[in-house]
């Protein structure tokens, strides 16, 4: 009896520790694939939060006019702010141009300023005993100053009948109802957004959440970069991959990473900030321990109202 | 030397000299495979997690997609909105099925175009007719009965003995139900010659005045009773169709009548019939009706011209409250008069009075569990803002129980 040609290298079988490295070379291959399917999750996570929150901008919105609007219970708080009631003009508006809270903005109950996708009810949440703790997942906050072009060569507001008005609605998500909103961080609030008083309820928790989301302005911040650390860039402001506002032009920027690895404002463009470093003020949501990365504010809807 | 001593000389020289050459174990094998075992199950639990959170998300965006389509369109019309005519508002609670169909009527301004072709090749309603006032319904629509063995369909009312005015449509399943809305396009009078959109030659003379326009003879055979079904005066096949009927019994109307003529109309019959304009203005099956001919005379009840089309805004939506407010608040919010959500059928807030001190046309009709009338003569007294609370279904059934969107629409002032 014969058996195979022995001294064939074809015939040769793996060792265990050739199968292991083998096994070890296709599991470092799947997980590398496997670690793409977090970052498309991620992509469609934002894109659904996007759809939602535009929803939910526009109905903030309808509530602002409902408000605010001709008829409404705080018609008249806006119409103080500004002509037609002053008695001389052009008159001289006091911070012209600067995003600020609506006049009164705590009268509208926080049940109308959450949101909670996914329940039988989002809108408006249903205020909880005994405290008037609400429940939700989405919670939106509005600024809003008179549109330029309505001022004279002096910066005095022309006569009209009727102003417009910029209105910028931020929608702010957390990813659970048991998860909390995010906390100042030590920034600099932007006055009136945070409303004493609010709170909101955690369902999970014995103790209402302690904060609400709010904004900060700070001056903008490109942030130290250097390709040995992971993260290659540190210090940005607003944290890359978080939403800002320019308070000057009103511009909503996305932060981002430029070609060169600098932090760069990506949409739409503010100047380069790797030839002459952008040094405005922005208003940003921070994240919840004041890192560089995540914000729960998730998007920004800007439109304009005419009173 | 044997063969058993050939294999016993084989086996010492590889397991000696040639240990690359050496053959599994079983133990070998069994540790590889529970390895590769353990990987594979790792990287399928990735898998499925990623692929179950990936088609959730995907459920959400698309039904999100298709809500925001439904928004905007009824933001559009709702802005167009014209207090100098009407706003119904009809509410139907189904507490065994706890879904809810309401249903909204107005006539508004902006740019509604004809989605259904022409009748003929002769005809002047055609693709690029667009007309800048138009009667609008949204509601539920329901699904015509086509035939026997046709499941969730309902007996077909007609255009005379209707169903109870605001009965829920039937259907077994959430993905049945369907949001639809119905616009009837306003011409003048002057579009109902022959060279004109609504053609007078359909009208027969022995119903009426001729010039009361319809497209179709066969529709108008009976006059206001055309619209019926399975009947003679079905709706005709249309081109390249097979069938008269069409999944939905809701129409597409165009009528050569003037907003002030039909508000003229409301106006003379309002005194005897409180609810005019909720009875023959917001009507899921009712043709627009012309109150007038080319003398102005009132003639009452000659319908319009009407046409197929698949007046589809979504399916699936199983839950459709409406419910208004009059700009006041509370602890709570702003104040929403109707139905509340999720509750039963009973309306817990309606103001007794108007804001003028007029008595408030609040309750209920016929098979309504709650309805609502604003008409020109209490402008001050219309809604501020709508607030629209849809469920939809999953047809994929990856969310579970549908999901919920609530939009608040602010009215024109």
């Amino acid at each position: 009896m014969k058996l195979g040609p022995a001294t064939s290298t074809s015939s040769r079988a793996f060792s265990l520790i050739e199968v292991l490295l083998a096994m070890f070379i296709l599991g470092i291959g799947l997980i590398m694939v496997a670690s793409i399917f977090p970052v498309g999750a991620d992509w469609t996570r934002q894109t659904v939060e996007d759809s939602v929150s535009q929803s939910i901008s526009r109905t903030a919105l309808s509530v602002i006019q409902s408000h605010y609007g001709p008829g409404g219970d705080r018609n008249t708080d806006l119409l103080k702010m500004v002509p037609p009631n002053a008695t001389v003009m052009p008159v001289n508006v006091t911070n012209a141009g600067v995003l600020q809270p609506l006049p009164h903005f705590s009268q509208i109950p926080i049940s109308e300023r959450c949101y909670l996708f996914g329940s039988s009810s989002p809108f408006p949440v249903t205020t909880g005993p005994p405290d008037k703790t609400i429940a939700c997942t989405y919670f939106w906050t509005a600024l809003w100053r008179l549109s330029p072009g309505q001022f004279d060569s002096s910066g005095n507001l022309m006569s009209s009948t009727s102003y417009k008005y910029d209105i910028y609605i931020f929608v702010f998500h957390k990813g659970d109802i048991s998860n909390q909103f995010s906390t100042l961080g030590g920034n600099t609030e932007v006055s009136g957004v945070m409303i004493p008083g609010d709170t909101l309820r955690n369902l999970s928790a014995a103790t209402p959440e302690t904060f609400v989301p709010t904004l900060v302005s700070h001056k903008y911040d490109p942030g130290i970069y250097n390709a040995k650390n992971l993260p290659s860039i540190t210090g940005a402001i607003p944290p890359i991959g978080t939403i800002g506002v320019d308070t000057a032009s009103g511009t909503v920027f996305r932060q981002s990473i430029s070609a060169i690895g600098s932090a760069a404002i990506a949409r739409p463009a503010l100047g380069d900030p790797t030839v002459v470093p952008y040094t405005g003020t922005i208003i940003y949501a921070p994240p919840a321990d004041n890192t560089n990365s995540g914000s729960p504010l998730v998007y920004v809807y800007q439109t304009t109202l005419s009173f | 030397m044997n063969d058993s001593q050939n294999i016993s000389s084989k086996r010492t020289s590889r397991g000696s000299g040639r240990s690359q050459a050496s053959a599994f174990t079983l133990m070998e094998m069994m540790v590889s495979i529970a390895i590769l075992v353990v990987i594979m199950l790792a990287v399928g639990v990735i898998f499925k997690s990623a692929s179950a959170s990936v088609g959730i998300s995907e459920s959400t965006l698309e039904m999100t997609a298709n809500v925001q389509a439904v928004e905007r369109q009824l933001e559009r019309d709702v802005a167009g909105m014209d207090k100098s005519s009407f706003l119904v508002i009809r509410s139907r609670y189904d507490a065994a099925s706890h879904r809810r169909f309401d249903q909204m009527s107005f006539m508004a301004y902006g740019t509604f175009p004809n989605r259904c072709g022409s009748y003929n090749s002769t005809s002047n309603f055609t693709d690029s007719t667009v007309a800048t006032f138009a009667h609008v319904w949204w509601g539920q629509l329901a699904i015509e009965q086509q035939t026997s063995t046709m499941a969730n369909s309902i007996t077909p009312p007609s255009q005379i003995t209707p169903l109870p005015l605001n009965a829920p449509p039937s259907g077994s399943v959430d993905n049945d139900f369907i949001l639809g809305r119905h616009t009837t396009l306003i011409f003048g009078p002057d579009r109902k010659t022959t060279t004109g959109i609504v053609d007078p030659s359909g009208y027969p003379s022995s119903v009426g005045t001729v010039g009361v326009a319809a497209f179709r003879n066969s529709q108008v055979a009976n006059g206001p009773l055309a619209i019926s079904y399975n009947t003679a005066t079905i709706l005709p096949a249309g081109i390249g169709e097979t069938t008269g009927a069409h999944i939905t019994s809701s129409r597409f109307d165009c009528a050569s009548v003037t907003q002030s003529q039909i508000m003229n109309s409301i106006f003379f019959n309002r005194a005897g019939f409180p609810f005019y304009e909720a009875q023959n203005y917001c009507y899921r099956f009712k043709a627009l009706t012309t109150p007038y001919d080319s003398t102005d005379e009132p003639k009452g009840g000659f319908i319009n011209g009407f046409f197929r089309m698949h007046p589809i805004a979504l399916q699936g939506v199983y839950y459709l409250s409406i419910q208004w407010t009059d700009g006041t608040s509370n602890a709570s919010g702003l104040v929403w008069y109707g139905i509340p959500d999720n509750s039963t059928n009973t309306p817990t807030l309606s103001p007794a009075t108007r804001q003028d001190g007029t008595t408030f046309q609040s309750t209920t009709l016929n098979s309504d569990d709650y309805t609502a009338q604003f008409s020109y003569d209490n402008r001050i007294s219309w809604p501020k803002a709508l607030k629209i609370h849809y469920r939809v279904a999953d047809p994929n059934n990856r969310l579970q129980g549908g999901r919920d969107f609530v939009q608040i629409i602010f009215l024109p002032s």
